[in-house]
């Protein structure tokens, strides 16, 4: 029986219905930031498009999007490494150098993670320079009581990590030019 | 110095002793109602498997009672004397007695119970949102009274007393199921905005609110008619609501914009849009209606807004996973 719930769930995955009891396990978190000696306003011109993500993340092959960066706005996000994210904007706030969007339909054999809500911002760092702050709120890719390894808790913490961290570094990169 | 009429000077000295032992045993009288009545508040923190106590008054840990791994959502019974704690990972609802909390009792059910709300005699509904039912349980003897079917992924629960409804919020189903809570059965299902997540009930029971996740809004439905009396827009990803004991005002937290939004419940306009810290979720609002307290999961600390302003007064620090909330009295 629960195998067959988890077959079932990883189905339901693949069909795109992911968030569907997403909020019954523990949500993880992460939270990373990077200093960038470049003023705020270059730094949120590297990132404010919705649909630039591929401009600024080497694990990332494109990024094409629709809506622009009104909320409601999606980008599929094709990965380097096979695989591809679709999300979905939430909110834009142009005044405050920061919009937030959701996994709408995951692919959790290339990304293990079923949902995440994600925050991106540009603030006004030390000596005129930025601090640029990416979090997410995330569930594991196997939802079930018994997740395996590669698609557990600590596998979608090191995935979401391991994407932000190379996307800050090569912002910084760039706004460093 | 004027020598006043003796008569008079000693009825008025009289009246002014008793007038201030009066005084002194009505502020004594009320002080003591204060330290006996101050709510608590009930925390979960589904990371470290533990409710965190608070005392209202002085914005104190009392306690940190050990549980089970994942507590996620806590209610209190309307006596607010027990408090019951859902474990949806490993199918367990932990009993809290709120003068003892430490030394709590703990059920078994079947599923993965989320939300909760308690009727009278501790008689607990549940939501199972992986088997999209709505699970009665009465608390006493742990046995399953009724598993009603709901809509996909059923969420938070809410109760309404004179109605005698439970309302359901079917996240995958974009709509509320009205329970029976006396008859046991579903009676409506109601269309709300997308992925209805939390909600809650208007004192009188004249409204119910529905936060909805993904459409950012918050779904009025009159309780009478069942039908969407008003869609307002509140923020991004709205994860908890909570109505003011009046009915006056009703507060939102948008857990993608980091905010609390206060409405007016008559015009339904925002009167305050207030930041609050990062990934709010679940809101509680004092039985006096004078603080509103709101977990902010990712900043792991609470923010008490006031209730009148809806304005940010202080933030108490918690833990890292904290999720649920609930305000129990502790006479």
């Amino acid at each position: 029986m629960r195998l067959f719930r988890t077959a079932m769930l990883q189905v339901l995955l693949v069909l795109g219905a992911a968030s569907a009891g997403a909020h019954g396990p523990t949500p993880q978190k992460v939270e990373e930031s990077i200093a960038v000696a470049a003023p705020p306003e270059k730094v949120w011109a590297v990132v404010k498009n919705f649909d630039s993500l591929v401009s600024w993340n080497p694990l990332v092959e494109t990024s094409m999007g629709t809506g622009g960066n009104e909320p409601g706005a999606e980008r599929v996000v094709v990965l380097r490494s096979g695989g591809q994210l679709k999300d979905s904007l939430d909110e834009y706030l142009e005044d405050e150098m920061s919009y937030s969007y959701r996994l709408d339909t995951p692919d959790v054999d290339a990304f293990p993670v079923s949902f995440y809500s994600s925050t991106l911002a540009v603030k006004p760092g030390a000596d005129g320079g930025s601090e640029v702050t990416w979090d997410a709120r995330l569930y594991r890719a196997d939802t079930g009581n018994f997740p395996s390894e590669t698609q557990n808790d600590q596998a979608a913490i090191d995935a979401v990590t391991k994407f932000y961290r190379a996307g800050l570094e090569e912002l910084k990169k760039k706004a460093e030019q | 110095m004027i020598a006043a009429p003796r008569g008079v000077a000693g009825r008025f000295g009289a009246l002014a002793v008793a007038a201030a032992i009066l005084a002194a045993l009505i502020s004594a009288a009320l002080s003591a109602h204060t330290q006996a009545a101050a709510p608590r508040l009930f925390v979960t923190n589904q990371a470290a498997g533990q409710v965190v106590v608070i005392d209202t008054a002085t914005h104190e840990q009392l306690a940190t009672v050990e549980l089970a791994p994942g507590p996620a959502v806590i209610a209190a019974s309307p006596d607010g004397r027990t408090l019951y704690v859902t474990h949806p990972e490993i199918g367990k609802i932990d009993v809290l007695d709120a003068r003892a909390p430490d030394r709590p009792r703990s059920l078994s059910v079947a599923g993965t119970p989320f939300g909760i709300a308690v009727g009278e005699r501790g008689r607990l509904f549940v939501s199972d949102w992986n088997r999209d039912l709505l699970s009665v349980i009465d608390s006493a003897t742990g046995k399953t009274v009724a598993e009603i079917a709901v809509g996909r992924a059923p969420a938070h629960v809410a109760l309404d007393p004179r109605l005698r409804r439970a309302y359901v919020a079917n996240r995958e189903d974009d709509s509320i199921t009205v329970v029976d809570m006396d008859r046991l059965t579903a009676v409506a299902t109601v269309k709300v905005g997308k992925a209805p997540f939390a909600l809650a009930v208007s004192p009188t029971g004249d409204r119910v609110y529905v936060a909805n996740v993904r459409s950012g809004d918050v779904s009025v439905v009159d309780a009478a008619s069942l039908e969407i009396r008003n869609t307002v827009r509140t923020g991004s990803m709205p994860y908890g609501v909570a109505v003011s004991p009046t009915g006056a005002r009703v507060f939102v937290a948008n857990q993608q914009s980091g905010t609390v939004k206060m409405l007016d419940a008559a015009s339904l306009e925002a009167l305050q849009r207030t930041k609050v810290g990062k990934y709010p979720e679940t809101v509680a609002i004092l039985p006096d209606g004078r603080r509103l307290y709101v977990v902010n999961w990712m900043a792991g600390d609470i923010s008490v807004l006031d209730g009148e302003t809806g304005r940010e007064v202080k933030r108490i620090p918690v833990g890292e996973g904290i999720r649920g909330l609930a305000v129990a009295a502790s006479d």
